[in-house]
């Protein structure tokens, strides 16, 4: 939380300075053509409004440099640095005021139904009280100033002239200016989340590019349309059209209606993929209850044990963190998780005897039952069958039971021959299975877990994945620095 | 679209085409063609171009057709090159949009395709707008679209209607189906977002008259990416809604394979569902939710060892009756709970499925016309399904039997309508309705 503290300080001042550099230079840049209210009232106006919309979109932490690029090509970066933070700082002053509302209704109704707030604002103002609302509003603002003022100078120090693209070689400045907008306007508000949270700078660049670049590169390239349609006269303004309101209702409707097109088609995508998930954690969670029976879900409730649902979700996770460390793919990360969410569907084409027996209630397993559990695997991956997309996931679970010598089922693959996926989700499973407990045995600590499971290190799991588990679990702080999986495969 | 329903049907899906091509070559030959030049047909055949990358990839649509960025495209040549011209260009874009299509259909949406342009440009032309090349001397003149802006949405909003209208009525045609709620259905819910495509039009009529074309040619591309990642991301929308309807199928497939005896009862009562909702004649809308609430009706009996309670000799306990009681709440939970967007919610239908006419069902006891029409054919449905069908406890009886025990209980538990809708029903396509298992279970 310290870290952050300093960080908010350190971007407010440098944002102050980037405005204060602004306000003493702007009157010494040309391309003061376009100065005049309406151009100026266009330029905030389409900033707010791309504003409103990438907010929910992008993630918390506001972001208004990238709808001013048109401005600072056609009116250099000191007047836009002045533009950008007044038209943040005016959004943040509309939402502390419109906060200050809510917190008034609310006390008057006791909040029983108290107008739920867009989704974008309130991780934004999670866990912060007045001054860390200010704080926010302003260290956007700073963003916003600093983005602008560095990604102008760039673009003068490349030799353009503001206000001046007649030829397509006039383009590349602004091309490589806006590329460096860009960079610096996601990599500081990914910064800004990732020190808010404490989570790791990198990964949080890399997931912030990923997911915001496609549109926010498109936001930016429509603004130097803009930019270029602007100097031809006879094009989008012809006569003086800018002094028309409608004209200005024109620019703005074709600037915008396309940005939010993309926007809708974007937000649609993420969400889709968002409920895609949650439906496979439902059905999912359906699955183990059937598997468990509803008298052994409430009884797991009573004694603290978690539920069905709840034990693939940590499996899931687990092992997308595993893999995650081990630098696969975010495709790959996703196909792991999904399959550690529909491991135990086969199990439901078990015989329930079967399913009794390996819980430990009656009796054990002979060796040959042994085999037809282990047959759950490739149960799963005909009911995966009909679904395409599932394909890769499909295939990680069938293998989730073969072992790292070779001796498992389906297939006996052996090493590295095995997915890494499904070695992945090997592990994960046995780790959350062990430190879960069922009804043959109690939940076990981390460290007890983790020593079970080195017993069968280089045996049934790969080590890679063992150490990189081991790893996880001292960052976590869940087993001491010292622990360590040096045990001699002796047994099993 | 081969098998048409009726003879206004035929008429319809014949005559498209044809009338199509014909008023598109008389309107063409007026234009004064001898202005026809190099540079113009140059640009035609750049436009083309375009048109044609631009529909290469269709998206397919979670029901009935396709769309494509192509409506961009298109509304840019009309603001260009005006109706006639356009149409040429984006008919001759079809073969290549529908490829491995029978060639009366490519022949059928080019001619559609025709209507759509030319109505919305001389819609657009009558409201005032203007066209790049002048229609009568084919000369380049300047426009000011800002001054065009009813003209403007007009000319969208009329290729957006004919487009769609065009493609409802021949699925309407060759289904039997009705229009207006076939086009609700299909197209309702994203005629708006259609029409924001026609601003990207706007922008490329603006974007072609850049002077000099080293300069048109980059200011293309600036606006050619962001209309490909929007593109991109609804395709994947898309595809992401088709596989989730999958998955949720296979799953529950699955779930219910648990059970011998219930295996396939949600695929039978969905059939049986649809069946009746056609013989009512419900609107488009309510068939959709009422078929989707169908295939999870169910899913509420998953969060329980429904079985053991079923099998059991004797009545249930009071406790027992309690988990069968509130099985539709859970059930209504499930599907609220993977609702995904785009899709209809049917969370109430779903926890209505046990309501009773009379007012002495659960979980809610509501009565008669309170109970959603879809949730009354689920309740028929699933009622009929489960009377027909082998159970462990009891054996399948016939059709005929099952009838005459849910007109026992009309008026009380089912209503009327529905079951005699049913009755008709069962009596014109008892054939189709092969109620054995359909799939495969899966082995244990």
């Amino acid at each position: 939380m310290r870290i952050y503290r300093y960080y908010t300080i350190a971007i407010i001042a440098l944002g102050a300075g980037c405005v204060w550099l602004a306000s003493i230079s702007y009157d010494r840049q040309p391309g003061t053509i376009y100065f005049a209210w309406q151009h100026l009232t266009l330029f905030i106006l389409l900033g707010l409004l791309l504003n409103r919309m990438t907010s929910r979109l992008l993630g918390p932490g506001r972001r208004y440099a990238m709808a001013f690029f048109a401005p600072i090509v056609l009116l250099g970066p000191a007047m836009t640095t002045l533009l950008g933070t007044a038209a943040s700082l005016l959004q943040g002053a509309a939402s502390i005021l419109r906060e200050a509302c809510f917190d008034r209704r609310k006390t008057g109704d006791e909040g029983t139904s108290a107008p739920s707030r867009r989704k974008g604002d309130e991780s934004i103002y999670q866990g912060k009280g007045r001054n860390g609302l200010f704080a926010t509003h302003l260290l956007n603002a700073a963003q916003a100033a600093i983005a602008i003022m560095f990604s102008g100078q760039i673009f003068l120090a490349l030799g353009a002239e503001v206000g001046e693209i007649h030829t397509a070689p006039d383009l590349v400045p602004a091309v490589l200016a806006g590329v460096c907008l860009l960079l610096i306007e996601i990599l500081l508000s990914e910064t800004t989340t990732a020190f808010d949270r404490g989570r790791p700078l990198l990964p949080a660049w890399r997931n912030g590019l990923a997911r915001s670049l496609p549109v926010e590169g498109s936001v930016v390239g429509l603004g130097l349309l803009l930019a270029l349609l602007y100097q031809q006269p006879h094009l989008l303004l012809p006569e003086g059209g800018a002094n028309r309101p409608l004209g200005i209702i024109f620019i703005t409707l074709v600037v915008i209606v396309p940005c939010w097109l993309l926007y809708y088609s974007y937000q649609l995508f993420l969400e889709m993929r968002q409920a895609y998930e949650r439906t496979l954690r439902t059905l999912s969670g359906l699955v183990e209850v059937r598997l468990w029976g509803s008298s052994q879900v409430s009884a797991a409730k009573q004694e603290g044990l978690s539920t069905p649902g709840a034990r693939s979700r940590q499996t899931a996770q687990l092992a997308a963190a595993i893999a995650e460390q081990m630098g696969v793919s975010p495709a790959e990360m996703e196909h792991v998780r999904f399959a550690g969410y529909l491991l135990e569907v086969g199990k439901i084409g078990l015989h329930r005897d079967l399913l009794a027996r390996r819980s430990g209630m009656s009796g054990s397993l002979s060796p040959r039952q042994r085999k037809a559990f282990a047959r759950h695997a490739e149960l799963a991956s005909q009911i995966l069958e009909p679904v395409e997309f599932l394909r890769s996931v499909a295939l990680l679970v069938r293998h989730q039971q073969e072992r790292y010598d070779g001796l498992g089922y389906p297939s006996g693959m052996k090493g590295e021959w095995i997915p890494l996926g499904a070695r992945i989700l090997a592990v994960a499973q046995a780790y959350t299975e062990l430190t879960e407990g069922n009804e043959a045995s109690s939940p076990l600590s981390a460290q007890e877990a983790l020593a079970r499971i080195c017993a069968s290190r280089g045996v049934r799991y790969d080590p890679k994945v063992i150490d990189v588990l081991t790893e996880i679990l001292r960052t976590r702080g869940l087993i001491p620095m010292s622990a360590e999986c040096r045990v001699a495969p002796a047994e099993v | 679209m081969q098998s048409a329903t009726g003879l206004p049907g035929k008429v319809y899906l014949y005559s498209v085409p044809f009338l199509a091509v014909v008023l598109w070559g008389v309107l063409l030959v007026r234009l004064p063609l001898e202005h026809f030049s190099l540079s113009l047909s140059v640009q035609v055949i750049f436009f083309l171009l375009l048109t044609i990358g631009a529909g290469l990839s269709p998206v397919k649509l979670p029901r009935e057709g396709i769309i494509t960025i192509a409506f961009a495209i298109d509304y840019a040549g009309i603001l260009i090159f005006g109706p006639p011209i356009a149409a040429g260009i984006a008919a001759a874009s079809a073969p290549f949009v529908l490829r491995r299509t029978p060639p009366f259909k490519v022949f059928w949406n080019a001619g559609q395709i025709i209507f759509s342009v030319l109505a919305a440009g001389y819609v657009y032309h009558w409201a005032g707008g203007n066209f790049l090349f002048s229609q009568s001397d084919l000369s380049s003149q300047a426009v000011d679209f800002s001054r065009c802006l009813p003209a403007l949405a007009l000319g969208g909003g009329v290729y957006v209607l004919v487009n769609t209208l065009a493609v409802v009525g021949a699925i309407s045609a060759s289904t039997g189906r009705p229009l207006l709620g076939t086009w609700m259905v299909s197209f309702g819910w994203m005629a708006i977002r259609f029409l924001a495509v026609a601003p990207f039009g706007v922008l490329m009529a603006i974007v072609f008259q850049i002077q000099p074309e080293s300069l048109k040619i980059a200011a293309l591309i600036l606006f050619f990416v962001p209309l490909l990642i929007a593109r991109w991301a609804f395709k994947g929308s898309m595809e992401m809604l088709d596989v989730y309807n999958q998955t949720v199928q296979a799953l529950s497939n699955a779930l219910e394979a648990y059970d011998p005896y219930t295996r396939n009862h949600s695929e039978r009562v969905t059939r049986l569902a649809e069946l009746i909702a056609r013989q009512m004649r419900l609107p488009e809308t309510k068939v959709e939710v009422l078929l989707a609430a169908a295939r999870l009706h169910d899913m509420g009996k998953c969060r329980y060892d429904w079985e053991s309670i079923i099998r059991k000799p004797g009545r249930p306990t009071d406790e027992e009756w309690q988990v069968i009681r509130s099985h539709p709440m859970d059930g209504a939970q499930i599907a609220n709970e993977i609702q995904v967007a785009l899709l209809p919610s049917t969370d109430r239908i779903v926890r209505a499925h046990h309501e009773r006419m009379d007012g002495s069902g659960y979980p809610d006891g509501l009565k008669g016309e309170e109970i959603d029409v879809a949730a009354r054919i689920l309740c028929v449905a699933d009622s009929f399904e489960a009377i027909t069908s082998r159970r462990s406890y009891k054996s399948e009886r016939s059709a005929e039997e099952a009838i005459s025990e849910l007109r026992k209980n009309a008026g009380t538990q089912f209503d009327p309508r529905v079951v005699e809708a049913l009755a008709d029903a069962l009596a014109e396509n008892g054939d189709d309705l092969a109620l054995e298992p359909i799939s495969q279970p899966v082995k244990a």
